[in-house]
Parts: structure tokens; C-alpha cells; sequence
């Protein structure tokens, strides 16, 4: 679509998701590196290429009308202070990236488990403010009708650390959150309310909501049991689609009308304004300049600077959106477009991180790669009963060691 | 039936008998043992996605053969299929010339060297692939082969010619020199003598290394996930591994994939056990 | 004019040095059969594994430049108990190996022995048949089995009448055995060939002027089939616990080093810090332990083999 548009010719190299990070620095270390690339916005990922020098700023790259339309925290995490990688979301800092789709990720409900369980699916319906007591009442009438309350594949660890994100930001604040992980204002990883939050887990697991064979699955199992109708609960990002269409039977009804999504239960006991702040990945990929693509050329940058900038124009978001159903940065796409039940209750998790007071990323989009590594082990020990303080102190030592050593 | 039953105390007899008797059960129960998890794959590769969870030991309501036309087409099997054939074909050929080439010259010359470089060959037996991992990286890297079938053939060589040198000498060993000198007198040069006369006597040899290194290289796993990113290129351990993160939660495709990865070596095995059982042999009791 | 002359230059560095490398090859043809593999061995195996130490005292994150830090790389990988978890795994991994492959091993070899050579041929062929097997496949067909929700072992032990439900590949304290139980699957069988190859370079008059001495089945044994088979079992011995500290596959598939660490072992202890934590350095420091173990191991062999040849192995 850029080509016919522009003229300037477009040549791709595509990658699968889970290889493209190792691909992509390879590429970046030579002269063959891309122009222009598609990558995660946090320090563990774009983080690091604006440290090495490997991406350039995109001062400009982006029209008033593209910033007044991109969700404010996607705009907010592409920002860095040149060649470093802690100041990420600095309002001081530049753009290095053009922010391009976004995922929530909310904890999903089925309703036929729920409906048999007796408990009205109208209270949870997008609620952000169902604490966390309400929850475990729910739990508790669930595991009474014989389901599982809540399931969860943490075989390849990633999926837990997904709860791990949302309860440190339900119990902290994203503020907090951020502060702990890049060592900034005396926070730490020990700090109580990220105690309360890996205590709450493992509550979780104890009083026997989660599956108890949480560490024993993967991902696509528990979705498997979930869409098969054996739990109540199950987290997944809004590209959940694809893997209804992979995973569940053919007579499940799918996104609203067998399952729909509600927020993560808030701790206001913990963080008051536990409610109106969310977890979710915000920006989910953005497109970055190399290094390379401005020392070829003067004409050359520009064509790259407008074909990034492509990338944030209403025309090229609203195709995405149409082709890929997953939701991108730009609202005022979704004001254009008749949309279908499952598009709507999608675009709805849009409104409402646009809505919240600040959104937090997933760890391991956001926390250095030691750290990550460190947290998501301690995400199931949790279950092998390991104790949330001594692991906290764990992770806090791994992060205290990354941090010094970069 | 031995000869000590002639004076033989009965009980004892009879507790040997009870001996041969149980351990011959054994060997069959252990069988089973083996046997069970592949008929159990079998049996799930040909289930339809639900039935995993309703009834996992029964067999299936109706064969769904589709499921391994779903793995070939949209599972990509058929590419990595195609992957494997070519990165493992390209190595297999490589292994069997250089290091028959290699072991050519350790026989047919004297050279100062002689003795250092077999040692030198041997080696390499003593560095297991895993351990290698970072520096290959690091120098597919530099080289700038990573994501390319390079990378994986020159490792897979590379892993190869210890073993394959270390056999074929021992073989090279036994073919009476006359066979060479006669060679020579009719005006062969070395390269002719090593085509003409050692190849075709050593068949048996590098069937041996062929098959064995066939089983090896078809099923590497570490360097086909760290070294190709590109799912266009994937062989297929790895391309397993993707389409396990795919469709995890869908048995029965991924049982049909796994049959599919599977089936060549099996055949190959079944195929040739003979000359694969030599190369066991070969490898053991004369190292 | 000029590219001509250079043309005719180039020409003439390339017909003599076509013709050195002729008259080398003529003088010293063995490097002319040599040569190739070693184009491949050098470079590829022989440079990384000199590279491991070198990588070891540099700092790189697998993207720019490389710096040198010393030791930091050794200090940091070795003040993590995380790495002798991993090398305790590795331990016990081989320990089991010894007994379930190697020693089970035997006592099928031993039975199998007995049999005619059809039968013989029989269980060769479907005790050898998990090993050709991909090592992928094997932990993915185990993985599903061990699944505590729809596998095959909880399904028949809940069928039998037990309500005991193990996690197997999920729990703390069973994951690594469970790993080891399909390890076992898988090479078993090869190690009973293995005991057959020794077993068949036995001399059988040995045995039979033993019985005609009057020494029993188990006495037989004990004095001269286990003697003659000392080499054959130093070698299997020690390439079953090579083979343990090797191991990576069936960790990586089934439980990915986990829960926690209960199941890490060096070589995916190796692979995190390199490919996750992106951190080549202290990844190479790591591999520096393992390559020592694994080259005294092998060296070890070396020495008991000849040992036990007496000085007549060529």
C-alpha cells in the first residue's frame, strides 16, 4: 500500500514471532541491517539498541495528528534519553519508535462455567474494579461446582509472569513498579506490596483455585480446558482469537458469546488507585530506524522516515486492524469501522487502557533479561512452595547485579 | 538339557529353568515397555482433537487421517521436511568424502606428522557438540552464516569427521596394501587409487558411518533451534518444536507431526540394522 | 593497457601459485587428502573450542562490540548457586543413567544372549528402535504422557483404583526423574547392543573349558565373562555419563529447566545465560567447567582402556 502511494520501492523479510528478537540483532550487527524493523518497545528489547547506538531518534517522524491519536501510553513507552536504556518513558526523552498495535491483556471468563456455577457474569463484564476479595468469593462458588477456578499453563513460565506483572501493579502501581525494577527512588523488588503480590498467587494455588497441576501444562493446554468448558477463569491477551480458532472445539462460541473479558481483581487495601491503573503490553511492536539507514543518505533517511511514519497513518492502521483484527494505537480507527462482536468487545479493552490512569507492561517486555529470567523461576517455585519474601529477595539480588552491570 | 542334569540336583534344575523362564519375560515386558509409548503416538496421531480429552487410552471413534495432510500443508511439515533433507543429505555427503580422504592419507602415507594428526582427528571426540554452543555461535555470527544452511552443514561436518575418520581408518587398515601397489603399477595416481580401489572396498565402512551419522544428524535438535531463526529454514526438530508452540494444545495434530518427523529414520533403521549394528560394534570393541 | 598488464600479472601469481600448490601436493600429497576436512575441523571446531576460553573473559551481549573483564565472567557465573543446582542435576542424572542403563542394561544383554539368534535378532531391533527417534519427539510423546489431566500414566493408575495423582514434570521434587525415566527409555536399548558387542568378542572356549572344570553358571560370570567385558564396560560407563552432562534436549522440551531450577541442568543453565539473559561471556565461563569435566572423563577412558588392553591396542 506505501508502494503505490509513494513509489519507493519496499523490500520484506518476514520472521515468526518467538526467533525474530535473536534474528533481528544478528542483522543489526552488520551492514545488511533493515531500514526499518518491527520490535518490542521495552529495555529488554528497543531498550537495548538505544544503548548500543543501533536505532536512531525519530524527531518528526511522527504528525501532530498521529500524536493526538495514539493512546498516550503507547506514544509514552517508544521514549528514551539518548543511549539510555533505564530512562525509558522519560517525558524528557525522544521517540524511538512508531507505535503501531497494542494488546491488553485481561483475564477472560466462560460463561457457560460461570452461568452453571450460578455467579452473574454481568458484575464481571469489563469490570476494573472487582476486588480482590470479590474474586476469591467467586473462586470459591466456582471450585464448589466442581470447576476449576482459574487455569493456567506455567509449563514455559511465561504465563504466570503475566499474573505477576498484574498483581505487582495492582498492589504497587505502575510507578512503583517501574521504580523497583530499574532500581530508581529507593524502590525495590522487596517491597511489601510486591510481597502481598506474589503472596496473593500463591494464595491462589493454595486454597486450590488455580489448576493444581499449574507448572505441568503450557499455554495452549489450559486454553484447550478453558474453551472446553472445565474452568471459569483463564488470562490471555487480546490476540486470544487466534488461538480460539487453533485450540477450542468447533461448537465453542467464542469472543462474547461463550467467553468474554474482565480486568484484573484491584487491591485497593494494598495501592488505592489499584483500580484505574492496568497491565497490559502498550505498545505491542514498533517500528524503529537502524542506525544503518542514516548513513545511507540524506534521500535515502527521508523515504525511511516516511515510510515509518506510514506505519502511524490512519489509512495503513485501519487496514491492519481490518486484516489482523487485533487492535492497533490510532482510536479514531475504530470510530471508522463497522465492526462485528468480537472486533467491538476487543476495541472496548482500548477504550478503557485509553481511559485508565496509567498503563504498566508485562515484566518481561519490561524488566532487564536477568531479571526477567530470575522472576519468572521464582513464578514457579510459588507453586513448589517457595516462600514469596526469600524469592523476591532472589530477584532483587539478580536485578541489583544486572543493573550494576550495565 | 546341560550336561550337569546327569548328576544333577533337581531343585536346583528346576530354580534355573525358573530363572530362564523369568528372564525371558523380562526381555519381552521390556519390549512392551519400548513398544508402548510409539503404538500410544500412533493411535493419537489419528484422533480428532476432542477425543485426547475424553477418552485418552481408547482408540478413535474414526481415523482422521486428515490430521497428517493438516501437518504437511498448513504445520509447514512439508518445508522442514524439505530442510532436513537438504541440510542433512549436504552434510552426510561432505562427512563421508573428507573425512574418508582424511583417513586415506592417516593410512597410505608416512608423513612426520602422521601420528599427530590422527591424535588431532581423535580429538575431537572429546569435545561434545553442547559444549561449543557459545564460540559457534559467536563465529557463525562474525561469519555472518547464522539463519542460513551453512551454518548448520559446516557444524554438522565439523561434528562428524572424528568419528567418521576414526572408523574408516580402522577399516582403511585392513585392506591389504597389495591392492594399492597393484593400482600403482598400472599407473593409477593416489586420487585414482583412493576412487578406484579403497571407495568401492569400504561400501560396508561408510554404509556404517552413513547410517549412524543419518540418525544423528536427522534428529539435532540444540543447533537447529540456535542456529536458524527463519521458519522458511527450520529442519525438522526444530520446526517440531515451533509447531508445538503453535498447537500444544492439540494433540493429535502434533502426534501426526511428530510421526511424520519420525519416519525416516525409523525406516532407515529397519532398513539397514545390519550394517548399523556393525557400526556399534565397530565403535566399541575396537576403541 | 594497464588492464592488460595487470591482467597478464594476475595471470602469472596465479599460474605460480597453481603450480606451488602442485608441487606441494606432489612432495607431500597426504596434505592434499587432508586438506579439506581440515578446512571444516579447524575452523569449526577446533577454533570454538579454543574460543571458549577465550570468550570467557569478555563481556558481550551478542550485538556490538566484545569488552575484556577478566575474570568477572567466572566470579558472577560461579557465585550463583544456580550453576551447582545445574551441575548437581548433571550428577545425578548420570548416577541413574549408570544403574537403569548401564546396569539394567547388562542384565538384558545378558538375557538376550541366550536366545536364538532369530529371537536375538528381535529384541536388537525393538530395543534399538527408541533410539532413532528424535530426541524432540521422544520428550514431546512423554510430555503428553506425564500430563496430569489426560495422560496416559495418571489415566491407568486412576484406572487401577489409586487416587494417587502425581504432577511428574511439574512437580519440584519429580520433574528430574522424570526426566531421567525417559532418558532411560530412550537409550537402554542401545546400551544393551552395546553389552551384546562385548559379550560377542567373548571367546566362547574360554566358557567352555570353565564348565568342563566344573565351575557354574554364576561363577562363569564372576571370573571370566565380567573380566573379559571390563573394557567394554569402562566404555559404556563413561560415555553414559558423558552422555549426562551432555544432556539438554529432554530438559528443554519437557520442563524448560523447571519448576524453578528443579530440573536445570549445565547445558540449559548454558543456553539461558547465552540466549535469554544475552550474556556470551558468562555463558562461555560455564561451558569452561563443562568442558573440563567432560575432557577428563574422556581422558579417563583413555586411560583405563589402554590400561586394560595391556599396551596391545596399536
Amino acid at each position: 500500500m506505501f508502494e503505490e502511494e509513494t513509489g519507493v520501492p519496499v523490500e520484506q523479510t518476514k520472521y515468526e514471532n518467538t526467533p525474530y528478537k535473536s534474528a533481528i540483532s544478528n542483522a543489526l550487527g552488520t551492514s545488511e541491517a533493515p531500514d526499518i524493523f518491527y520490535i518490542w518497545p521495552g529495555p529488554n528489547r528497543l531498550g537495548r539498541y538505544v544503548q548500543n547506538g543501533n536505532v536512531i531518534p525519530l524527531d518528526g517522524v511522527l504528525s501532530e495528528d498521529q500524536q493526538s491519536n495514539i493512546i498516550s501510553d503507547a506514544l509514552r513507552g517508544t521514549k528514551y534519553e539518548e543511549g539510555d536504556l533505564l530512562s525509558w518513558r522519560s517525558e524528557d526523552g525522544s521517540t524511538y519508535g512508531v507505535p503501531y498495535d497494542v494488546a491488553a491483556i485481561p483475564i477472560w471468563y466462560n460463561k457457560n462455567v460461570l452461568n452453571d456455577a450460578g455467579v452473574n457474569t454481568d458484575r464481571l463484564q469489563h469490570a476494573t474494579d472487582l476486588t480482590w476479595s470479590n474474586f476469591l468469593d467467586i473462586c470459591s462458588t466456582i471450585t464448589d461446582a466442581g470447576y476449576t477456578a482459574v487455569e493456567c499453563g506455567n509449563r514455559n513460565r511465561w504465563t504466570i509472569g503475566h499474573w505477576i506483572s498484574a498483581f505487582m501493579i495492582k498492589a504497587a502501581g505502575v510507578d512503583h513498579y517501574y521504580n523497583a525494577a530499574f532500581g530508581i527512588n529507593d524502590a525495590s523488588l522487596t517491597d511489601k506490596p510486591f510481597v502481598t503480590a506474589l503472596s496473593r498467587l500463591k494464595q491462589l494455588y493454595e486454597d486450590g483455585y488455580f489448576n493444581r497441576d499449574i507448572n505441568s501444562l503450557n499455554n495452549n493446554e489450559a486454553a484447550a480446558l478453558f474453551f472446553s468448558d472445565q474452568a471459569a477463569f483463564w488470562h490471555q491477551g487480546t490476540w486470544v482469537t487466534e488461538q480460539i480458532s487453533t485450540q477450542a472445539p468447533e461448537e465453542f462460541g467464542g469472543v462474547p458469546d461463550a467467553m468474554d473479558y474482565m480486568w484484573w481483581p484491584a487491591f485497593p487495601d494494598s495501592y488505592e488507585n489499584s483500580a484505574n491503573e492496568r497491565m497490559s503490553v502498550v505498545p505491542n511492536s514498533t517500528v524503529a530506524i537502524s542506525a544503518q539507514a542514516a548513513e545511507r543518505g540524506d534521500e535515502h533517511l527521508s523515504n525511511v522516515k516516511d515510510f515509518a511514519s506510514f506505519f502511524g497513518s490512519f489509512d495503513a492502521q485501519k487496514r491492519f486492524f481490518e486484516i489482523s483484527g487485533s487492535p492497533v494505537t490510532r482510536t479514531d480507527v475504530y470510530e471508522e469501522i463497522d465492526m462485528n462482536a468480537t472486533q467491538q468487545t476487543l476495541t472496548n479493552t482500548v477504550d478503557q487502557l485509553q481511559s485508565s490512569d496509567a498503563v504498566g507492561m508485562v515484566f518481561d517486555v519490561a524488566f532487564l533479561p536477568e531479571t526477567t529470567e530470575a522472576l519468572l523461576s521464582a513464578g514457579q517455585e510459588l507453586f513448589t512452595g517457595g516462600d514469596p519474601e526469600s524469592l523476591l529477595q532472589d530477584v532483587q539480588k539478580t536485578n541489583q547485579d544486572a543493573l550494576s552491570n550495565l | 538339557m546341560s550336561t550337569e542334569s546327569d548328576y544333577g540336583i533337581p531343585v536346583r534344575e528346576i530354580g534355573s529353568e525358573l530363572v530362564e523362564k523369568l528372564s525371558g519375560l523380562m526381555a519381552f515386558v521390556v519390549t512392551g515397555i519400548f513398544l508402548v509409548p510409539i503404538g500410544l503416538l500412533l493411535v493419537t496421531s489419528v484422533k480428532s482433537r476432542t477425543e485426547i480429552f475424553t477418552n485418552p487410552l481408547a482408540l478413535p471413534a474414526e481415523f482422521q487421517f486428515e490430521n497428517y495432510a493438516n501437518a504437511w500443508t498448513t504445520g509447514g511439515f512439508g518445508q522442514y521436511f524439505l530442510n532436513s533433507v537438504i541440510v542433512v543429505g549436504i552434510s552426510l555427503v561432505f562427512i563421508l568424502l573428507l573425512s574418508s580422504l582424511a583417513a586415506y592419507a592417516l593410512v597410505q602415507f608416512d608423513f612426520p606428522a602422521d601420528n599427530f594428526m590422527l591424535v588431532f582427528f581423535l580429538a575431537g571426540f572429546m569435545i561434545p557438540p553442547q559444549v561449543l554452543l557459545v564460540p559457534l555461535y559467536t563465529i557463525m555470527n562474525a561469519l555472518n552464516l547464522l539463519n542460513t544452511y551453512y551454518s548448520l552443514i559446516f557444524a554438522y561436518i565439523a561434528f562428524g569427521l572424528p568419528f567418521s575418520v576414526f572408523l574408516l581408518r580402522q577399516f582403511f587398515v585392513t585392506i591389504p596394501d597389495t591392492y594399492a601397489e597393484a593400482a600403482r603399477m598400472d599407473g593409477c595416481n593416489e586420487l585414482q587409487v583412493f576412487f578406484r580401489v579403497y571407495l568401492p572396498l569400504s561400501m560396508p565402512a561408510l554404509a556404517a558411518v552413513a547410517i549412524y551419522q543419518f540418525v544423528f544428524l536427522w534428529n539435532e535438535f540444540l543447533y537447529a533451534i540456535i542456529f536458524i531463526t527463519d521458519d522458511t529454514l527450520r529442519t525438522l526438530p526444530a520446526g517440531l518444536m515451533a509447531f508445538q508452540g503453535q498447537y500444544s494444545g492439540d494433540w493429535a495434530q502434533l502426534a501426526a507431526g511428530i510421526v511424520i518427523a519420525v519416519t525416516p529414520t525409523v525406516i532407515f533403521f529397519l532398513l539397514f540394522q545390519r550394517q548399523f549394528m556393525r557400526g556399534i560394534s565397530m565403535g566399541t570393541t575396537k576403541g | 593497457m594497464s588492464t592488460q598488464k595487470q591482467g597478464s600479472n594476475l595471470r602469472a601469481v596465479a599460474s605460480s601459485a597453481v603450480a606451488i600448490t602442485k608441487s606441494v601436493f606432489e612432495e607431500r600429497p597426504h596434505w592434499l587428502f587432508l586438506l579439506p576436512a581440515l578446512l571444516i575441523y579447524l575452523p569449526f571446531l577446533v577454533i570454538p573450542a579454543l574460543g571458549i576460553f577465550g570468550l570467557s573473559v569478555f563481556q558481550w551481549s551478542g550485538l556490538g562490540d566484545m569488552s575484556f573483564n577478566g575474570i568477572e565472567n567466572f566470579v558472577r557465573a560461579f557465585t550463583s548457586d544456580i550453576v551447582y543446582t545445574s551441575l548437581w542435576h548433571n550428577i545425578e542424572i548420570a548416577f541413574w543413567s549408570l544403574v537403569l542403563q548401564a546396569g539394567v542394561g547388562l542384565v538384558l544383554a545378558l538375557v538376550i544372549y541366550r536366545f536364538s539368534d532369530r529371537w536375538r535378532q528381535f529384541f536388537q531391533v525393538t530395543y534399538l528402535l527408541p533410539m532413532t527417534l528424535m530426541s524432540v519427539a521422544v520428550s514431546m510423546v512423554w510430555g503428553y504422557m506425564y500430563n496430569p489431566s489426560y495422560g496416559v500414566l495418571n489415566t491407568v493408575i486412576k484406572a487401577l483404583g489409586s487416587d494417587w495423582s502425581p504432577l511428574w514434570i511439574g512437580s519440584e521434587s519429580q520433574a528430574l526423574y522424570a526426566i531421567i525415566i525417559v532418558a532411560t527409555w530412550q537409550w537402554t536399548g542401545f546400551r544393551v547392543i552395546l553389552w551384546l558387542a562385548g559379550l560377542d568378542s567373548i571367546d566362547e572356549s574360554l566358557l567352555e573349558a570353565a564348565r568342563i572344570d566344573g565351575a557354574g553358571p554364576i561363577q562363569r560370570f564372576r571370573y571370566i565373562t565380567l573380566p573379559l567385558l571390563k573394557p567394554v564396560a569402562i566404555f559404556i560407563s563413561i560415555y553414559t555419563i558423558i552422555g549426562s552432562f551432555n544432556s539438554f534436549v529432554y530438559v528443554w522440551v519437557m520442563t524448560r529447566g523447571g519448576p524453578g531450577h528443579a530440573s536445570e541442568v549445565m547445558v540449559t543453565w548454558i543456553y539461558k545465560n547465552a540466549f535469554l539473559q544475552s550474556n556470551f561471556g558468562r555463558a562461555a565461563a560455564i561451558s569452561v567447567l563443562l568442558f573440563v569435566i567432560v575432557l577428563l572423563l574422556s581422558l579417563l577412558n583413555m586411560r583405563l582402556g589402554d590400561r586394560e588392553a595391556g599396551g596391545a591396542n596399536p
